[in-house]
């Protein structure tokens, strides 16, 4: 496969460069004005807490990386640079926090305490349906965590976070030709361990 | 283009409605590749259905904090410029200094207007799923079809092989070579010449 990559600078900037409030948030920001920093962690710390959740499997852990995310990004803004997008800077330090996380000595005392994540939301059907998506979300969740961390990143980042190949080669620098590839290869063995959850 | 390719375009929405349509078709003959499409469908809407979960209401509160005592316990990343504290009479001589080299700026000779810039080269992906294979690399008209001139790596392990060259404008055919011997057509591509030889060369545009 081979992809033209210069279309891929789309990818930092998409045509969307870092916005004026953005600019001036982060320029105040490094000023050490901690409420223009917060402002920045109000708008960026959903998606990116919802990433780092589906990565590790664990709310807990989830908070702890994304609040240890913002706190790099925070002493580093000055490297930050301006032409790419501010959420796709911060997608990076995420992912790269969640890969530490999980080959961490923490990930491995939590996880042999605790239970697999159960994945809930505030609004919830009514009993049967909801005890439906609760099984559903497990049986989803151990199918995920029995994948390859690669593979598990490649639906977490496409099928779950629902980014495009470009966005997801801006975050983790991997060739979009490869990562078609890896999500082809990552449905299969994800469609064989939801068979043999079932 | 494989099989696994075309029924990852459809399920990502990368087929046009003609495309879509034929693909539909073909399968709906070949229970195997209905097969598939369906194996795919499935698990992006299990993965798509799975509930988000709930942001904790403490997430924000802790990162400021968190960001703030590393900033105070961290050195100082960027000095204000010191303030000049200076006499009245210094301040009227540096505005005539800046003035002054104002005017000289200002009558500098022109610069040469600008060549116009040849096309520039593109950056091109190549990607060549080869498990067990030993060396992958690609040949084409922009290298002389040279095996050891753009070599590809798997640095991962997952036995797909990666790399990049800048090419020029215009388009380029490539095949792979694996193992330095063994020539293999591009099983992702879209674009194929024969070349005589009884190979499909792969075909990339760079616009």
């Amino acid at each position: 496969m081979a992809v033209v990559a210069a279309a891929l600078d789309s990818a930092h900037t998409g045509g969307r460069e870092l916005g004026a409030v953005e600019r001036r948030w982060v320029r105040d920001a490094l000023d050490g004005d901690a409420a223009a920093f917060r402002l920045i962690v109000e708008a960026h710390h959903r998606p990116l807490f919802t990433l780092a959740a589906r990565l590790l499997g664990n709310v807990e852990d989830a908070r702890d990386v994304v609040q240890e995310s913002f706190a790099k990004a925070y002493v580093s803004l000055d490297r930050y640079d301006e032409r790419h997008r501010l959420t796709t800077w911060l997608h990076r330090i995420t992912l790269n926090t969640c890969r530490d996380f999980l080959k961490s000595a923490k990930r491995r005392e939590r996880a042999s305490g605790d239970d697999p994540i159960l994945e809930r939301v505030d609004e919830r059907p009514g009993p049967e349906e909801a005890l439906e998506r609760d099984r559903r979300a497990v049986q989803v969740r151990r199918a995920l965590d029995s994948l390859k961390p690669s593979y598990r990143e490649a639906l977490v980042l496409k099928d779950m976070q629902e980014l495009s190949y470009k966005e997801i080669r801006a975050i983790t620098g991997t060739p979009i030709t490869a990562l078609k590839i890896r999500v082809v290869r990552a449905r299969k063995r994800m469609k064989r361990a939801l068979e043999a959850g079932a | 283009m494989t099989r696994s390719e075309r029924v990852r375009r459809l399920v990502d929405g990368e087929l046009d409605a003609v495309e879509a349509a034929a693909l539909r078709a073909e399968a709906a003959r070949d229970p195997a590749l209905a097969a598939e499409i369906e194996a795919a469908l499935d698990v992006v809407d299990a993965l798509r259905a799975a509930p988000a979960p709930p942001v904790p209401d403490d997430l924000v509160d802790g990162a400021v904090l968190r960001a703030v005592q590393r900033a105070h316990a961290a050195p100082p990343r960027r000095r204000a410029l010191p303030r000049l504290h200076l006499h009245p009479a210094a301040w009227v001589g540096l505005g005539a200094a800046a003035a002054l080299a104002l005017a000289l700026w200002a009558r500098r000779p022109s610069a040469p207007p600008p060549e116009e810039a040849a096309p520039a080269p593109r950056r091109v992906e190549f990607a060549l799923p080869a498990e067990g294979a030993r060396t992958v690399a690609v040949a084409g008209d922009f290298n002389e079809w040279r095996t050891d001139a753009t070599v590809l790596r798997d640095d991962d392990g997952d036995g797909v092989f990666v790399g990049a060259a800048e090419l020029p404008p215009g388009s380029h055919a490539y095949m792979f070579v694996v193992d330095g011997e063994r020539w293999v057509s591009d099983p992702y591509a879209t674009n194929f010449r024969d070349d005589g030889f009884g190979h499909r060369n792969a075909i990339v545009r760079v616009d």
